[in-house]
């Protein structure tokens, strides 16, 4: 069984501060499983199909995504659907990260298999804990191998 | 058998010598006698007085079969029956009393013979003296004689019955004869009564009677015919060829022909004939076909009468009765068309139809122009004015009636110095009608009809057409009130469009307001999130620099170590403090817009709220501020409604809790809530004694982010955003009254439709 120390994360951010922000935060939480960061829901899908810029390159190791609801291209919505909707990335856990805290939104993710659903506070000082926390989370929760 | 008296006669004497010369005479011519006697053929015999036999010839011996001797001196009774002995003694004693001859056929029927009939004689004896001394009588037979004269007889009688058969057939024959000329003089007197009241009528009938052949040929005519056909005598008349003359073309003499040939009678049939003079008649005939035995037609026989007048009648009266109907007819249709050219088309199309009229126009004065339009037209010639026709006022009859208001009748065109033919090749007029059309004061047009036939108006026709030209008038008048409010209704319905379409933009702009708003407000707050997060990391990175400047800090010279703290206690600090501050209060902005379009968003819950109870809630929760205020609240009776629950919360909290902020400092706050349930929507008051609102800041009153007046009182400015959207997502209205320094009075509106639980907004 892997360890979470294998799991690689995939960051679905366009937001580069945002994306800099988290990955400062998840360090800050001693997380030091390597952090793939990319900007749009296609470049998402890519990486995790092993399409377009990310031909050939083979990956073996776990996956865990954290995702984006706003993004160029595709959206959060549309790589999450393709992600469930897919034998090979269905299992992959999928952490929503975003600002946005509607309910609609909200149930909207977990109805298309989002693992967990987390907003993203505005205040920083609850960011920073929001983002430890789910590092602390990460720290613990088992990912099941990718095939 | 008769016996037979022999007799001599002796002839009287005249003189002694003359007798004895006679006697010898006799004497010599005895012997004679006897002889001829004896030869005669015929019986003969003598009898005396007493009726005894003196003589006999042998013949009459022989027929009694007996001799002289048996015979002379007997009687009959001696020798014959005494019935038949008897008839010759009384025959006998006939003759000797009278001196008369005695002749008779008599019947001798012998006992088991054939009955033979003889010739009887007897004749009276006489002695020379002259006295009757006896009865001589000679008898022979006849009986081939009777028999032939039997015959003979039964043969007459026979043939007399036959007479008599035919004497009786012949006057049975006659009298028939004599009753049939009886039969036929009565019959000729009442053929010639007949005849008489035919040839009467015939001669005085107010109808024509004819007959004429199917060639044509006038056969008969009585007076009062071809004194309707104006001819004085019936040879006139008959000189004219059927075949050739008297029908009009329009209505042949074949179109009578073929219906009597074929039905072989014709009743009420109408055709138009033609006068010696050449002028018509409208006739009705009633005629049959006479045929020959062959079935060919031989002629026709009928009777005529002039109904040019009855069919002038007739048609005044059923020109009357459609000129009703037409009346009535455009009366009708001016009510259901109030399209202005329909109208006219209409009016023009009918009245040419109903009154056969071969020109109908009706003209609109055009003011501005001085001109008169051919709106309508219609009849044969319809199509030979221009679409655009026009004429100027007082030209013509047209333009004199459309000048002067008063109608124009010209039953002789020709004569009328009005007059004018535009079209004098196309449009044969004889006579013209035009009567003004008026609305009021105003002529607004002219209905002229024209005929192509002199004196085709009377003052029934002006009458009608008069009234006509009053409908018509009507029409105009309605189709010019249908036309104008026909403008104002597209007019309208192009304002409802424009506000429909106002309406539609205004909703979407608002829906893409509230999207903007929902966008916009988590767009911005990624940025925001970067500020603080970086500021954040700033101070982070601030502290371990400071931490570390606390060592480095002693080795910098004075002006490096002043900048150096200058920077890192106050500057940097500052302008993180400035960056921290204005994302805080940039993260409330959005916090309250995105409160505002998700207040958009929410679906309401309609339920009937006590909005007694509702407002209690309210006030215990202000109760600190109301106590600190000294503050009254005056609650009437307030009904419930149907509403969202929250809303209303929202609504009446957010109010209540600006009155309560925003009451005068100087005076005890006294706030009255109310509410009237009116037809359509039920409106609550809220009015407080507050500081008031300036007029130039009653605008800002529900605008987001914008607070009025004296900003003392904590807020974001959004309540009365936020109140605004939720009593307009109740389909109500709010507004608000205020005096500066007495006080405001905010009041909105739930409609009760909401009631009917139909609507989410």
């Amino acid at each position: 069984m892997p360890s979470v120390r294998e799991v690689t994360i995939l960051l679905v951010e366009d937001d580069p501060g945002h994306a800099r922000l988290i990955e400062k935060n998840l360090r800050r939480s001693n997380i030091k499983n390597e952090i793939v960061t990319v900007s749009d829901g296609q470049q998402a899908l890519d990486y995790l199909f092993g399409a377009g810029d990310y031909a050939g390159s083979g990956r073996a190791s776990p996956l865990l995504v954290l995702l984006d609801l706003n993004l160029p291209v595709l959206d959060g919505y549309q790589v999450l659907q393709r992600m469930k909707a897919d034998e090979r990335t269905q299992r992959i856990p999928v952490i929503v990260l975003t600002t946005t805290d509607d309910a609609r939104e909200v149930s909207r993710c977990y109805e298309l298999g989002c693992s967990v659903y987390v907003t993203k506070p505005v205040d920083y000082v609850q960011f920073s804990e929001a983002i430890c926390n789910l590092g602390l989370f990460l720290s613990v929760v088992t990912i099941p191998n990718g095939e | 058998m008769k016996k037979k008296t022999d007799a001599r006669h002796p002839e009287p004497a005249t003189t002694e010598a003359a007798s004895q010369s006679a006697r010898d005479a006799l004497r010599a011519s005895e012997p004679l006698y006897h002889s001829l006697v004896e030869a005669l053929p015929q019986c003969l015999c003598r009898k005396d007085l007493a009726g005894r036999f003196t003589f006999a010839n042998s013949r009459f011996c022989d027929s009694l079969n007996k001799t002289l001797d048996e015979i002379i001196g007997r009687t009959d009774f001696d020798i014959h029956p005494p019935a038949l002995a008897e008839k010759y003694r009384r025959d006998d004693q006939w003759v000797i009393g009278t001196g008369q001859n005695l002749e008779a056929v008599e019947e001798h029927l012998p006992l088991g013979g054939q009955s033979t009939w003889v010739q009887v004689l007897k004749t009276p004896v006489r002695d020379a003296g002259g006295t009757i001394i006896g009865v001589q009588i000679i008898f022979w037979d006849v009986t081939d004689r009777v028999r032939a004269e039997e015959e003979l007889r039964q043969h007459r009688e026979h043939l007399a019955e036959r007479v008599d058969a035919r004497t009786a057939e012949l006057k049975a024959a006659n009298e028939r004869l004599e009753q049939e000329i009886v039969e036929r003089r009565r019959v000729e007197e009442s053929l010639r009564e007949s005849e008489e009241r035919f040839r009467h009528i015939f001669e005085n009938s107010p109808l024509g009677i004819y007959r004429t052949s199917p060639d044509g040929q006038i056969l008969m005519a009585n007076p009062a015919l071809w004194h309707m056909l104006g001819f004085s005598s019936f040879e006139e008349l008959a000189q004219r060829d059927l075949e050739a003359a008297g029908f009009l073309p329009d209505s042949p003499r074949a179109d009578f022909k073929r219906p009597i040939e074929s039905e072989g009678r014709v009743a009420g049939f109408e055709s138009t004939w033609a006068r010696k003079d050449g002028t018509t008649l409208l006739v009705r005939e009633n005629a049959r076909v006479i045929r020959a035995q062959d079935g060919n037609p031989l002629y026709y026989e009928g009777t005529v009468e002039d109904i040019t007048g009855r069919k002038q009648t007739e048609e005044a009266l059923g020109r009357r009765a459609i000129q009703l109907a037409l009346l009535n007819d455009i009366g009708g249709r001016i009510a259901a068309v109030l399209e202005l050219g329909s109208v006219l088309d209409r009016a023009a199309e009918l009245v040419q139809r109903s009154f056969a009229y071969h020109h109908v126009a009706l003209f609109l004065v055009d003011h501005e122009h001085g001109d008169l339009v051919m709106k309508a037209r219609a009849g044969a010639f319809a199509h030979r004015f221009p679409p655009d026709h026009q004429l100027k006022l007082g030209q013509g009859m047209v333009g004199w009636v459309g000048q002067r208001g008063e109608r124009l009748l010209a039953n002789d065109v020709a004569a009328d110095p009005h007059y004018v033919n535009l079209y004098p090749d196309l449009v044969p007029t004889r006579a013209e009608l035009s009567v003004p059309i008026r609305l009021g004061e105003e002529i607004v047009g002219v209905l002229d009809v024209q005929s192509p036939a002199r004196d085709a108006f009377d003052e029934n026709d002006v009458i009608v057409m008069e009234t006509l030209a009053d409908q018509i008038a009507v029409a105009i008048g309605n189709a010019r009130l249908y036309e104008a409010l026909q403008r104002e209704l597209t007019e309208r319905k192009r304002a409802e469009e424009q506000l429909q379409r106002y309406a539609v933009e205004l909703e979407r702009a608002n829906e893409e307001v509230k999207q903007f708003a929902y966008i916009v407000s988590h767009d911005l707050r990624a940025p925001l999130v970067n500020c603080k997060g970086f500021a954040a990391e700033l101070r982070l990175a601030l502290n371990a620099v400071r931490a570390a400047m606390g060592a480095a800090l002693p080795h910098l010279d004075g002006k490096q170590r002043s900048a150096a703290i200058l920077a890192l206690e106050e500057d940097i600090p500052e302008a993180l403090g400035f960056i921290e501050s204005s994302v805080n209060r940039m993260d409330g902005f959005i916090g309250a817009l995105l409160t505002l379009s998700r207040l958009g968003r929410r679906v309401l819950t309609l339920e009937t709220v006590d909005v007694n109870a509702l407002i209690q809630t309210t006030l215990q929760t202000l109760a600190y501020q109301l106590e600190e205020r000294q503050a009254t609240v005056a609650v009437g009776r307030l009904p419930d409604v149907v509403a969202d629950r929250t809303s209303m919360e929202q609504i009446l909290g957010n109010i209540l809790t600006n009155a309560v902020g925003y009451l005068a400092p100087d005076r005890p706050g006294e706030i009255e809530i109310t509410a009237e349930r009116g037809s359509n929507e039920t409106t609550f008051t809220i009015r407080d004694n507050g500081r008031g609102i300036a007029a130039e800041d009653m605008d800002k009153v529900f605008a987001p982010f914008r607070r009025a007046g004296k900003q003392d009182v904590p807020g974001e400015g959004m309540g009365l955003a936020y109140v605004q959207a939720l009593v307009r997502r109740h389909d109500g209205r709010i507004w608000c009254e205020s005096t500066l320094g007495a006080g405001t009075t905010f009041s909105f509106t739930i409609p009760h439709h909401l009631e009917q639980g139909g609507h989410h907004a």
